[in-house]
């Protein structure tokens, strides 16, 4: 792939999710960061956004366009259905029912999809995830992501590095944390809480939509939509967040509360707002089997940008751009180097 | 005919999109959104009825009109020093870019999709399918990728393509 088919992709991911009536703050946050950084930028956004423009279609004659480009019937889809695939299958009936207009109400389609999903989940998923035990361990690979369902109909977006245990039974639901992150989209229910545990703290919700980090011993809860309540080992320091809101707790407890941090790794992509070279790289070390950890990295200097998770040399070379050569990675030592001022023209 | 749309839903459903349309011409942020209010204005101005798609096309056709009567007036003050109002004096026409859309565009949304359809049909089948997959059955280039047993890379060869050859027909 050549790099102006890179640009040329990422505008259109940007146009295809503001087609989709589906931009949030940090969305807007990255697309502006992105078109900053580069002219070329600009234009690949420029022609992406007037192929949409000019295919547009009134949605009740998708059909006619979707003939053109039939589904491929596949001897593969004969071999037992995995768990992912069944996955995407379902976020994929989700979200084509979850797009208004076909001409039903959308209380009728959000119902057609509920049997249409609870069909498909029947048959794999909450069985695979329940099994005879309702304790079970999740973990994704360092660079891997994960869609579940769990038997309640949440779903979990499991990140990078990442080791949960979930278990959902009559009673109660809950998910141990172990270390990582995910996105949890909880379905509601009055009569069963949803926990989430770490390291003794509890993250309480009836149903909602958040994020939650936890690595390198700091917590870091974003709330998206609902309320989520945060509290200690000994239920005392109960916390309250809404959506838009956020907080941080570092290993000693310190808590800073701000509002909601982006969650653009669900669209492959991390938005960094006055971050420091440490946090950047903290935050970037998760993604590969690759030390980008680098502990040395001095945190007077703030930069804002937007890294696409692709392959480590594309991030490299982002982040070399994002901080303007401030940063670059030694193929020999293996780990990140600052930029030494001696030679630099860097006032 | 579908019904004409209501403003609200119209700055509702556009109001991203062409926010985003000056962002990437180089505008700042808050300065895009003062020009999506000028498109809404004009746009209410000239009283359209028109259906969804065709209000779109409209909309994005003040829209590139404002931002190109901005750049030519920017350039003319640059040029002869003189303020706003006395250009629209002894220029008035330089204010005056035509937004009217149904002059071009009379086409009924059957038109309007046969046309869509006409160029669709121009890609090349693999590309074409790629593009439908990606722009209106919105799946990740990761289920494109596994739908029509492809390389990731692949898909995004294509979907790059569709785009290099759409719009550089609207352009002509």
């Amino acid at each position: 792939m050549t790099w102006s088919e890179v640009i040329q992709l990422r505008a259109a991911e940007f146009v295809r999710r503001l087609e989709a009536d589906d931009f949030a703050e940090d969305d807007w946050a990255a697309l502006t960061a992105w078109l900053e950084a580069d002219q070329a930028n600009r234009d690949a956004f420029e022609h992406a956004q007037l192929t949409w423009e000019s295919t547009a279609v009134d949605e009740q004659e998708l059909p006619a366009i979707l003939a053109l480009a039939p589904d491929p019937v596949e001897p593969a889809s004969r071999q037992p259905v995995r768990e992912l695939e069944t996955t995407a299958l379902m976020q994929r009936v989700k979200d084509w029912f979850a797009k208004p207009a076909f001409g039903m109400p959308r209380p009728a389609l959000a119902l057609l999809s509920a049997i249409v999903i609870a069909c498909l989940a029947l048959g794999t998923t909450m069985y695979s995830i329940i099994g005879p035990d309702p304790r079970q361990t999740v973990i994704t690979q360092i660079g891997e992501s994960k869609r579940i369902t769990l038997a309640d109909g949440s779903h979990l977006q499991i990140n990078t590095a990442t080791r949960l245990t979930v278990e959902v039974s009559a009673k109660a639901r809950s998910v141990s944390l172990h270390e990582g992150e995910a996105f949890f989209d909880i379905a509601r229910d009055p009569e069963r809480e949803f926990q989430i545990k770490i390291d003794g703290r509890i993250v309480a919700v009836l149903g909602t939509r958040f994020n939650v980090k936890y690595w390198d011993g700091r917590l870091e809860v974003d709330v998206v939509e609902g309320l989520v309540e945060i509290r200690g080992a000994d239920g005392a320091d109960a916390l309250r967040l809404r959506a838009g809101e956020g907080v941080r707790i570092t290993e000693n407890g310190i808590l800073e509360r701000r509002s909601s941090r982006s969650i653009g790794w669900l669209q492959g992509r991390l938005v960094f707002e006055n971050a420091s070279l440490s946090e950047i790289s903290n935050d970037l070390d998760r993604y590969f089997v690759q030390d980008l950890s680098a502990k040395s990295l001095t945190d007077d200097k703030r930069y804002t940008g937007v890294i696409f998770i692709e392959d480590l040399d594309a991030v490299l070379n982002q982040l070399e751009a994002m901080t303007q050569g401030d940063v670059r990675y030694d193929e020999a030592e293996g780990l990140l180097v600052e930029r030494h001022e001696d030679g630099a023209a860097d006032s | 005919m579908p019904e004409p749309i209501e403003l609200q839903e119209l700055y509702k459903t556009n109001r991203a999109r062409l926010v985003a349309f000056f962002l990437s011409r180089g505008v700042d942020y808050g300065r895009a959104e003062e020009f999506v209010q000028d498109v809404f204005v004009r746009y209410q101005g000239a009283r359209y009825a028109l259906d969804p798609i065709q209000s779109r096309v409209a909309l994005f056709r003040i829209a590139r009109n404002l931002f190109n009567d901005e750049l030519r007036r920017a350039r003319v003050r640059r040029h002869i020093g003189i303020a706003d109002e006395q250009l629209l004096e002894i220029a008035p026409d330089l204010d005056a870019a035509s937004d009217d859309v149904d002059q071009h565009r009379t086409l009924s949304a059957k038109e309007e999709l046969a046309r869509v359809m006409q160029r669709l049909e121009a890609l090349p089948p693999k590309c074409r399918e790629v593009f439908i997959d990606f722009r209106f059955r919105s799946l990740s280039q990761r289920e494109i990728a596994q739908r029509r047993g492809i390389s990731v890379s692949m898909v995004e060869k294509h979907v790059a393509h569709a785009i290099a050859k759409l719009s550089a027909e609207r352009d002509s």
